[in-house]
């Protein structure tokens, strides 16, 4: 033949490639920078406040950086390039598999290295480091049920990269783009799985060693990544190869017998266009199944518990839904299909009902799902449900109805398939979520805010459908951008309106008065305390530091043998630096967990002996501790921390109880109770104190110092740590609460007030000396606001701390049963307006 | 330009017995082909014939049921990268990165090839008047043929394959693009032409073969075919009457009948044959001329004779 040279040179360092590469990306990069971006600013809008919840959630936002691009950059750089064909073209040009395959995961690794270097640079700048451990440790210490705040950057890193080359597979074997990307989903919880396997395995045989999970989630990441590199590479190889003749599969048979059936008779167009639907999207169907599982496992139901894996309710619900709503404008939907559609003049309202229609008909077969679900667990009796792991019916259709909007309209804005299926969640789930805290469904404002919300989206892209269909939406439909974001973040602060005008419609006039001279009183005020704090001496126990956290029946008897067998125990040995208190009166004491409990129930067995014997020998023995109770009460009512108030309010109640009993009579004129009844403050003393600690409280919220801290608790085999919401050093919101909702942003500054107010109101009846005994009375504002901020929603008011009936029953009787060891949870000015202050008015005034 | 080296003549393309089978249907029913060297070879077919499939085969991208091919001296099935180092391949609906410029995806092309690539392609894209800044996406459908084109021949192949290369083009600029065609002929290079635009072919090709449903009927040079087949009319008194088969070696291609008018394209036809109708009891008149490609086509790819004509004329 007459060869001609054409010389090519198909092994060099092809810059051109990189570049072209490189280009690919600029999409992704820019959407996920953006996105990211305006969920960083929104995140900052929202909260004013720089909480350590705001710190973890700030730092999985940036962290979605990498996550999403490892997730989407194998389908957009191969995936995308498969669905255009434009591999076929590159394909023709003297390229190797080896180098097409290498050239492109270069590139996608080193995008990875800039998202990470990016994310890092952001979390340092915005964040800073963590004050309890380096983000930069192996693996975390503890399992995998424990928050990941911080995340160990290590672990993640060799975990994207895994999802990285996971992508570049799932796209090679899968020629559909939202199909690889659900099947890249399936391979990145692997090391995930493995792990939960594996500490459940450890939970059956009862060892389970700190940090197994990690090192198992590590171990197997490490080893996938080069056998998915590999397998990568073959496929690719065979994708670019010589296509095999292929033969027919029983399935693909099965399939297409299915999809040659003759079509039925359609009697409209819209049914014509929703039986093309169907069969255009059969994928849809594993979405569904996806969507139903999702459900199934979102409840805390005995399963979940057992399996492990319930975050596959938590994620997989909202995805499922928005993976559905993008289905909408993709695949069949794209303007390229329904240009068929265009051009033989089809309605563009016909195209767009038709189009939604078998989504939302799934979404709603979802729901009915889970509603048969939830209704059986919450009515059955061998199972004790909490309500908030059950959404009711009306939550769970209006965030699905948001999610769904949203995700239809991302879906529309974003041509590209895969950066769509990847942002289209992030932002949905981010503008859904962001008024979940202020959503209740009594409100009917709320309930219409997440209509508007649902329904605004829907209206923009039907508007949008014809210029969509005839490929000429897009300067208007990025205009409409600016203008839906504002959308989004007016209806969230309009919730919150809605929210606080709620509580406030609830009250009477004077009740709003009050509110808002509270807060001008927390502008002048509070202020002027903070900056005004009294000298403080620290009281702690340490003889209670080695009690171990498990505090079993055994251990608690083996406890209680050891107090009755102890010859005698002073105050003194038990709490630290009560002298500085005895030496300088003007000192406020501020009074740590350990120590305020123990004092209280080393306090009562005392008291238990004294009452025993009940002679003067027992007396002289007992004197002590009323006479640090006393001197306790004083120091405590000087402080400007509301926790010291609250342990002032119940060491006062034992001082009560104590003081009025049969057996103290004899003693009342004794030098030490006259001196303890002279500590005691006046009614109008303890109201101003307690509204001192509570407006600078307020005023210094949220306060690094007193605020911050982690809640230890038991919970079935595992102990969990929990971060906790605090006001004053008082934890206000119920953990395991908090733990589900960590890293989720809400105006806690508004809940803090919401809380403040109402114990000032509290003080406000105390002062007036109103104390209502009637347990069947209504609960008053405050009664209820304090309920509900800080009770768990699955307790009823009216049974409650903060009900009537358990605020008429002896205070010393409540404080006994709530009290514990370790410390049990604190309802703020539960005890404020209670009898007992009349009965510490009743002994003073005897002594006078 | 890169010279022609080698002067043995050998085909550039041959093709023995190349099937294809599809999951539903078969593509190729055993193709046998050969392609000289320096000629412009036309494939016609309708739609469905094969073609593409051929082309794919022989391009590379797929593997055939059964059979062989060699491309510029190269299996395909085994080598694929070294035929597309040698060939050109403009696809019938090439994908372009549309979000690239004119110039960014010459550059980003020529990286795969020689130095003189970027020159010939951007002399190609002056040639066609087509602005190098502009974007792939925003360029008219015979725009973006004609930088597909220009891609295919920059690197001056031994081998251009393409597959309706002209649709979408206007008559000036197909004009000019067959004649460039011509040209690359008359360098001893091949150019490997599939189309349903006969006229474009009979302008340029100097082999046409046709192909019909998965089988080439017949290939032969355009000057040959021209002169052997011929359309014959014969007028006669009763269209029910049986006419004698022609004598051998002609081959009636396909044969319509109209009131008392008989039309045949007939292979071969000899001059004595045409005496020995006229004396055939029955036959008032007979009337004979060159049957013009589009007639020898749609008499090889039409009515009940063309299966089993395809045997005896290939």
């Amino acid at each position: 033949m007459s060869a001609v040279t054409a010389t090519s040179k198909p092994n060099r360092f092809n810059t051109w490639l990189i570049w072209k590469e490189s280009c690919h990306l600029v999409p992704l990069v820019m959407a996920l920078v953006l996105g990211v971006g305006m969920l960083v600013a929104f995140q900052y809008w929202m909260n004013e406040l720089r909480t350590a919840e705001f710190d973890a959630s700030m730092e999985l936002i940036l962290l979605v950086l990498p996550g999403i691009f490892a997730t989407g950059v194998g389908a957009v750089m191969v995936g995308q390039e498969r669905e255009n064909r434009t591999i076929d073209w590159l394909s023709s040009l003297p390229i190797t598999p080896r180098q097409l395959f290498v050239t492109k995961v270069m590139v996608a690794l080193a995008g990875l290295a800039i998202m990470w270097l990016i994310a890092i640079v952001a979390i340092t700048v915005l964040i800073g480091e963590d004050p309890h451990v380096s983000r930069w440790r192996l693996t975390n210490t503890t399992q995998i049920s424990q928050k990941l705040t911080p995340i160990s950057f290590p672990l993640w890193m060799v975990h994207s990269l895994f999802v990285l080359l996971a992508g570049f597979y799932a796209a090679w074997r899968v020629k559909n783009q939202f199909l690889s990307l659900v099947a890249l989903l399936a391979l990145a919880t692997v090391p995930f799985l493995a792990s939960a396997f594996i500490s459940e395995f450890g939970s059956m045989r009862g060892r389970v060693y700190p940090g197994t999970e990690f090192f198992v989630w590590l171990g197997v990441s490490l080893i996938l990544i080069p056998v998915i590199f590999i397998a990568g590479y073959r496929r690719a190889t065979k994708v670019l190869s010589p296509a095999e003749s292929t033969t027919l599969s029983p399935l693909k048979r099965l399939q297409t017998q299915w999809l040659a059936a003759e079509p039925p008779t359609f009697h409209s167009s819209i049914a014509a266009m929703v039986w093309q639907s169907i069969h255009s999207s059969w994928f849809l169907l594993p979405i569904l199944l996806a969507l139903v599982i999702g459900f199934f496992f979102a409840g805390f139901n005995p399963w979940t518990r057992i399996i492990g894996i319930a975050f596959a309710g938590y994620i997989g619900i909202p995805l499922a839904v928005c993976w559905l709503a993008v289905s909408v404008f993709k695949f069949a939907g794209t303007p390229e299909q329904l240009r068929f559609l265009a051009d033989r003049g089809i309605s563009p309202t016909k195209v767009y009902i038709a189009r939604h229609a078998v989504p939302i008909a799934m979404v709603a077969s979802g729901i009915v799902v889970y509603t048969m679900i939830a209704t059986y667990f919450l009515s059955s009796s061998s199972y004790q449900p909490r309500s908030h792991h059950w959404p009711s019916l009306l939550q769970v259709t209006l965030s699905c109805a948001g999610i769904y909007a949203v995700s239809q309209w991302v879906s529309q804005l974003i041509r590209t398939t895969t950066v769509a299926f990847c942002l289209a969640p992030l932002i949905a789930i981010s503008a859904t979520f962001s008024r979940y805290f202020h959503f209740n469904p009594d409100v009917r404002w709320q309930v219409f805010f997440n209509v508007l919300t649902a329904l605004v989206p829907m209206l923009v892209t039907w508007a949008m459908m014809q210029r969509y269909m005839d490929r000429r939406d897009s300067p208007r439909k990025y205009l409409i951008v600016p203008l839906m974001l504002l959308f989004f973040g007016a209806i969230s602060i309009a919730a919150i309106f809605a929210d606080q005008w709620d509580s406030i419609s609830k009250m009477n006039e004077g009740t709003v008065a009050f509110v808002v001279s509270q807060r001008e009183a927390l502008e002048v005020e509070g202020k002027r305390l903070v900056e005004s704090p009294p000298k403080y001496v620290l009281v702690e126990s340490e003889l209670f530091d080695d009690v171990p956290l498990e505090y079993s029946g055994e251990s608690k008897k083996a406890e209680a043998k050891r107090i009755i067998q102890t010859d005698s125990i002073q105050p003194d040995d038990l709490l630290t630096r009560l002298d500085q208190l005895r030496g300088d009166r003007s000192l406020a004491a501020k009074i740590g967990p350990n120590a305020w409990q123990g004092f209280l129930i080393w306090a009562t067995f005392e008291q238990v002996k004294f009452k025993n014997a009940a002679d003067t020998e027992a007396f002289d023995q007992f004197v002590p501790w009323i006479d640090t109770a006393s001197l306790l009460t004083e120091s405590l009512r000087k402080s400007h921390r509301w926790l010291d108030q609250e342990v002032a309010d119940r060491i006062e109640i034992w001082l009560a109880g104590i003081l009025s009993s049969e057996a103290m009579k004899p003693h009342l004129k004794s030098d030490v109770i006259q001196t303890a009844l002279d500590r005691l403050p006046s009614r109008s003393e303890r109201n101003r104190a307690r509204r001192t600690a509570i407006l600078a409280s307020w005023a210094s919220w949220p306060d690094e110092t007193e605020d911050s801290f982690k809640r230890i608790y038991r919970d079935g085999q595992k102990l969990l740590s929990v971060k906790g919401l605090s006001l004053g050093g008082i934890e206000l919101i119920d953990a395991e609460s908090t733990a589900n909702f960590v890293g989720m942003s809400y105006a806690k500054e508004y809940h803090i007030e919401q809380i403040a107010t109402a114990a000032l109101a509290a003080t406000r009846q105390s002062e007036r000396g109103q104390w209502p005994i009637d347990p069947n009375r209504d609960l008053t504002w405050w009664e209820r606001e304090l309920h509900d901020s800080t009770v768990a929603s699955v307790v009823p008011a009216e049974i409650g701390p903060y009900s009537a009936r358990t605020r008429s029953l002896p205070a010393m009787m409540t404080l006994m049963v709530i009290q514990g060891y370790p410390g049990e949870k604190i309802y703020p000015a539960q005890y404020i307006a209670m009898p007992w202050e009349a009965t510490v008015e009743t002994l003073k005034e005897s002594k006078e | 330009m890169n010279t022609v080296k080698n002067s043995v003549i050998n085909p550039v393309i041959t093709a023995e017995s190349l099937t294809m089978h599809f999951r539903r249907c078969d593509a190729l029913r055993g193709v046998d082909l050969s392609i000289e060297p320096g000629t412009v070879f036309a494939l016609l077919g309708e739609n469905g014939a094969g073609k593409t499939t051929l082309i794919r085969i022989l391009t590379g991208y797929q593997k055939p049921s059964s059979g062989s091919c060699r491309v510029c001296d190269l299996d395909p099935t085994r080598d694929p990268l070294g035929v597309r180092r040698q060939i050109g391949y403009v696809s019938d609906s090439p994908a372009l990165y549309d979000w690239m410029t004119v110039s960014q995806i010459g550059g980003f092309t020529a990286s795969f090839y020689d130095d003189a690539f970027r020159n010939h392609f951007n002399d190609s894209i002056v040639k066609y008047e087509i602005r190098p800044d502009q974007k792939i996406r925003s360029l008219s459908k015979g725009q973006r043929a004609k930088v597909a084109l220009s891609l295919a021949v920059a690197h001056d192949p031994a081998l251009l394959i393409m597959d309706e290369p002209t649709s979408g083009l206007d008559p000036k600029v197909r004009r000019s693009f067959l004649e460039s065609m011509i040209d690359r002929a008359a360098t001893g290079r091949t150019v490997f032409l599939a189309s349903h635009q006969i006229s474009e072919v009979e302008r340029v090709a100097d082999t046409v073969g046709i192909m019909h449903q998965g089988r080439i009927c017949f290939v032969a040079p355009l000057s040959e075919l021209r002169e052997s087949f011929s359309e014959v009319v014969i007028d006669v008194e009763d269209p029910l009457r049986t006419m004698p088969p022609l004598p051998s070696p002609a081959v009636v291609l396909s044969e319509e009948t109209e009131g008392r008018q008989r039309e045949l394209i007939v292979r071969h036809l000899k001059p004595e044959m045409i005496a020995a109708i006229r004396e055939t009891p029955g036959v008032i008149d007979i009337r004979h001329r060159v049957a013009t490609l589009e007639e020898v086509f749609i008499a090889c790819t039409s009515g009940s004779l063309s299966t089993d004509t395809a045997e005896a004329t290939a």
